[in-house]
């Protein structure tokens, strides 16, 4: 197999645009590698980004509120750095429990991002906390929502021509909570069966903003727009009642979908997605109120 | 003379293997090596129709692509096996399972002959395609016709399938007595089911063979194999030459657990390198390595007829072993299995009968445990099950039902020094100091399994052992167990050195080469220690003897008394062998064989020596359980077992405590699966998932029940997973009030195990 390496970004749309079908783009290959393994999807070139020196590229940066994650920064770069430990704070523990350290040491920001796996756990996170991705093309650049990312499984909005340059998440500030549930059944490190992300801004004791995503379940990663609505204005005294709990089950529930797979039954997986979904609404109501943490 | 502790050699070299500094067989390949890679069938069963092999041959660096055809043109017998010869070398004409290799492409590397294999393009007439146990035992087509008994074992010696049912290759009974005569009068009458489900071995090194043609017309191969002695017989068989024409040899394996015997790749690699006259390797992924034969799922009944008091009269069992597309060691296993099924427990009235049929899955093999863990899963779920219903503690169950040391075993064989009561006291004092867990959360629930069980030896195989006392006295021996990671180099050196009081470093173990290293029948852990222990010893006797007739041809005064072992005083052999053959002395050889006493047994099943000794051990597993999601996490994981004489204790700990780590591995998450096409769903690692170190119980911990009285070395590799599972299963009970009867225990089966007996409350 044929492999195009790019010292830029300027090189890489300039080789990705020269021929449109025939090429993939490869940064750290952990995804791609399964693929082809299992003769799911086996590239005919590959574009490798690993010898990009682009700054843009390779740094976390805090740009106002909002920190710019270079593209090409490694998990294990992200999971370690002490700008995003202070900045988004959630996100550390979440990149802990992706893979194992030899994964994380290659797998890319980008690429696991426009790999367009539900069950992908940093995308998850980056789109309940409101990320846009930065995009370079022939053509220039544009920003996408990861809300908008992904439509379909493997499958996302990014055109065959264009690389993804960083990506934007806004920061964490007082009153944000934010928690990551993972749910892997059996054993510790694994994929998720159900994965979720609540993003919660309160204000004088109640939810002002939320965001909701779910992972693994469907066939891609996103936001529960319903749940969302639920969630605000309610207040953390009181959130967890058997009333409360049914009625914002109820309402998730109409949102997601759970296929039967050789994994599990689509019944069990809407279950526990409504377990975690509880123990996420009652980890918040029972975090410190803003103002006294950190 | 020996420590607690392993000496400083093992302790190194067990370090080198975890970080990966040890020169395995794919290190060393001999020069010049071509590669074959198997075109595999993309259906479970089928006539093959067509085979179109034009592109693949016209790829640069492809030497050959060959058929099954195309290979008996160098072969005599294409069909290998170990209870019959049903398997061909690669499909002959018909493919019986996903996966079967139907051609070999062999090209100048690796990545040549696969590239070159996705171009064979080949045709199937479909057959019908029968997976699940029941539809296997009730299948009206036969899979195989005329299949016939391979002989070279003993103990399966005249086996044949069942003439009304030829999909079953072999049943096998045991019946003391009539089950449904006891039953009709009893107070008590339960009935249980159980599955188990197809599981792998995965060891981290992958199977790979190398044969290498001679221009003499003998062959040298290269393989990492459990049992070089019988790969090389097998292929001397299967082409046709004489066995001193052939030398098999390994090295140190990375990991076997089983998976690594019976001639499985040999002959391809030898039958292409024959074709080609060049060297050819054949090399496994992970994920290719899914098509070896693993380990059998089951599906088992088990009915026992019980008094008040919770004594067992009588107990009924039925097994199927789902052996999968061709028998291979299936035999074996369905009437060891069978055996053992009513458990270590004094019941009058045992009847027993235990089949192996053919499917379209993948075949089974001899995977560490050796079908004991899907029997015990059986019956020590069932007890538990009996003693809760009756309202009985599960300790003082047993404690009124097992066996002690020298009972009669339904088999008719005495149990000997194994003693299944001992074992099961010394894990509930042990118990007694380990309070069980408080979880971290008041939602997760903890809970406490025990369980007991059995395993017979392998029987009857033969060891033999060439022994060399070298001229300064130090030793060095000939001996055919293959290094796995289980220790067995480190095992043999501790027993030479026993027997011709010498230091560990004055002992050498030579193994790996059948030029030199006599006829070993396998490597396993229900017969090697103990089998090489007596043909060691008898070995050291032949050494004894002539040196004793050297002393005799010498002056009265300088002979060895007869009551005097020459080798118990330090250096004390060779002074006979300078004073015989001058100041630099000789060398001198002796050697031991070994086979066990066998009667088979009879109609009945029943036999007074169907086993050589008996191996039991006890586990114990604290769980926590989720019950708002099913997940099980075990938090600790306890063993206990009856080894006899330990050669290394410490050896046999980590033994222990790793097979219980696999088994618990194996119970909880481990599952090959099937489509209803036949088609495999999860080869490969990322797709199977194993326990990883994050799973591993946060307590492990291991021993032995030492007898003083008890000079032999028993099984060690495999009494870790007997009682794993269904300990699992008890805790989970405890813990939850459930009862799970199929493995894998999954979450969603735990969780709607506890959501159907919450309704069934509420109603």
């Amino acid at each position: 197999m044929p492999v195009i390496e790019v010292g830029s970004v300027q090189e890489a749309v300039e080789a990705l645009h020269a021929d449109q079908d025939g090429r993939r783009l490869i940064g750290g290959g952990t995804g791609l590698m399964l693929m082809a393994r299992s003769g799911f999807f086996v590239p005919e070139t590959l574009v490798s980004l690993r010898r990009v020196d682009d700054t843009e590229l390779l740094d976390i940066r805090l740009l106002g509120d909002v920190l710019r994650i270079g593209a090409l920064c490694s998990l294990r770069d992200v999971e370690l750095d002490p700008v995003v430990r202070r900045h988004l704070p959630s996100l550390p523990g979440v990149l802990h429990r992706v893979s194992s350290v030899r994964t994380r040491n290659v797998a890319t920001v980008a690429g696991c991002i426009a790999h367009g796996d539900p069950k992908m756990d940093l995308p998850a996170c980056l789109m309940a906390l409101g990320a846009e991705l930065v995009v370079a093309s022939t053509a220039g650049r544009r920003t996408i929502p990861l809300d908008e990312f992904f439509v379909g499984y493997y499958e996302t909005v990014l055109d065959s021509t264009e690389v993804i340059v960083a990506v934007d998440v806004p920061i964490h500030r007082p009153g944000r909570f934010t928690a990551y549930r993972k749910f892997t059944g059996t054993l510790v490190e694994d994929w998720p069966l159900v994965s979720l992300c609540l993003n919660l801004d309160e204000l004088d004791g109640t939810i002002d903003r939320a965001a909701v995503t779910v992972g693994a379940l469907g066939s891609t990663i996103k936001r529960l727009p319903q749940t969302e609505a639920w969630l605000r204005g309610q207040a953390r005294a009181g959130i967890d009642t058997a009333a409360h709990l049914d009625e914002l089950r109820e309402v998730a529930d109409s949102e997601i979908e759970a296929k039967d797979d050789h994994l599990a039954s689509g019944q069990y997986k809407r279950k526990v997605f409504h377990v975690e979904l509880v123990r996420a609404i009652r980890s918040w109501a029972s975090a410190q109120a803003p103002g006294a943490e950190r | 003379m020996r420590s607690e502790t392993l000496p400083q050699d093992w302790t190194s070299h067990a370090w080198q293997r975890a970080i990966g500094n040890v020169r395995y067989t794919d290190d060393d390949i001999p020069q010049g090596m071509t590669y074959v890679v198997l075109v595999r069938s993309t259906i479970a069963h089928g006539e093959i129709t067509s085979i179109d092999r034009d592109q693949a041959r016209a790829v640069p660096g492809v030497l050959g692509v060959f058929t099954f055809d195309d290979l008996m043109t160098v072969t005599r017998e294409g069909y290998h096996g170990t209870g019959y010869r049903d398997q061909p070398m690669i499909a002959d004409g018909i493919v019986r399972h996903y996966g079967e290799p139907v051609v070999a492409v062999v090209a100048t590397e690796q990545r040549i002959a696969q590239e070159a294999a996705q171009l064979v393009n080949i045709e199937y007439r479909p057959l019908p395609v029968v997976i699940a146990d029941h539809a296997a035992l009730t299948n009206p087509h036969a899979l195989h016709q005329d299949i016939e008994p391979s002989a070279d074992f003993i103990d399966l010696k005249g086996i044949t399938p069942l003439a009304e049912n030829p999909n079953v290759y072999v049943r096998s009974i045991l019946r003391t007595g009539d089950f449904d005569e006891v039953a009709k009068d009893a107070p008590h009458v339960f009935e249980h089911h159980f599955s188990t489900a197809s599981a792998s071995a995965s060891p981290l090194e992958t199977v790979s063979s190398y044969a290498m043609p001679n221009r003499d017309g003998s062959i040298e191969i290269l393989s990492q194999t459990q049992m070089p002695s019988y790969v090389r017989v097998q292929l001397a068989r299967m082409f046709g030459m004489s066995e001193s024409r052939i030398r098999v040899r390994h090295v140190a394996l990375g990991g076997g657990f089983g998976f690594k015997i019976y001639a499985r790749t040999e002959p391809i690699v030898v039958a292409c390198a024959l074709l080609i006259g060049r060297p050819v390797g054949i090399k496994f992924s992970m994920e290719e390595q899914f098509y070896l034969p693993h380990r059998r799922g089951t599906t088992s009944t088990i009915a026992s007829a019980v008094d008040d008091e919770g004594n067992i009269l009588a107990r009924r069992c039925f097994i199927i072993w789902n052996g999968g597309a061709y028998a291979d060691v299936g035999p074996r296993m369905v009437k060891k299995g069978g055996n053992v099924a009513a458990g270590p427990y004094n019941i009058p009235v045992v009847d027993i009968e235990s089949v192996g049929v053919y499917s379209n899955r993948i075949p089974g093999g001899a995977i560490r445990g050796f079908g004991i863990p899907q029997i015990v899963w059986a019956y020590e779920t069932h007890g538990d099950m009996i003693a809760s219903s009756l309202g009985i503690d599960p300790v003082t169950f047993r404690r009124r039902n097992l066996m002690k040391r020298n009972a009669i075993h339904h088999t008719g064989t005495p149990l000997g020094p194994c003693d299944p009561s001992l074992v099961f006291e010394r894990m509930i004092k042990e118990l007694e100091s380990r309070p069980l867990v408080e979880p971290d959360s008041p939602e997760l629930k903890a809970g406490r399994g025990v369980a007991i069980a059995l395993k017979a030896a392998m029987g009857p195989t033969t060891s033999t052992v060439k022994l060399t006392l070298n001229p300064d006295g130090s030793a060095t021996v000939h001996c055919g167990t293959v290094e796995m990671g289980q220790g067995s180099d480190i095992t043999m050196a501790q027993i030479v050195a026993d027997e011709l009081n010498l230091s560990l470093d004055e002992v050498k173990v030579v193994s790996g080469d059948t030029d030199s290293v006599p006829w070993d029948a396998m490597t396993a852990g229900s017969r090697s220690t103990n089998h090489m222990e007596k043909a060691i010893s008898r070995a050291a006797d032949d050494l004894r003897t002539q040196i004793r007739s050297l002393s005799d041809s010498m002056d009265t005064e300088d002979r060895i008394a007869d009551d005097v072992d020459p080798f118990k005083v330090k250096g004390g052999a060779i002074e006979y062998l300078r004073a015989k053959f001058g100041p630099m002395g000789a060398t001198l050889t002796g050697v031991g064989a070994f086979i066990p006493d066998y009667i088979p047994p009879d109609s009945d099943g029943r036999s007074e020596r169907i086993t050589e000794f008996w191996m039991c051990a006890a586990t114990a597993v604290d769980v926590i359980v989720d019950p708002l999601t099913g997940v099980v996490r075990i938090d600790q994981l306890m063993t206990i077992s009856d080894v006899g004489k330990a050669i290394h204790p410490e050896l046999v700990r980590t033994q222990l405590s790793g097979a219980s780590i696999m088994m618990a591995s194996i119970s909880m998450s481990e599952e090959i699966k099937y489509d209803d096409d036949g088609q495999l769903l999860n080869p490969g690692l990322a797709l199977y998932r194993i326990f990883g170190f994050e799973d591993s119980p946060r307590a492990v911990y291991a021993d032995m029940v030492l007898d003083k009285r008890d000079q032999v070395p028993r099984g060690v590799g495999e009494s870790g997973t007997f009682g794993v599972a269904p300990a699992i299963a008890s805790a989970i009970h405890d813990a939850v009030g459930v009862w799970m009867t199929d493995l894998p225990i999954k979450p969603e089966n735990v969780l709607r195990a506890i959501e159907e007996a919450a309704d069934e409350r509420a109603q």
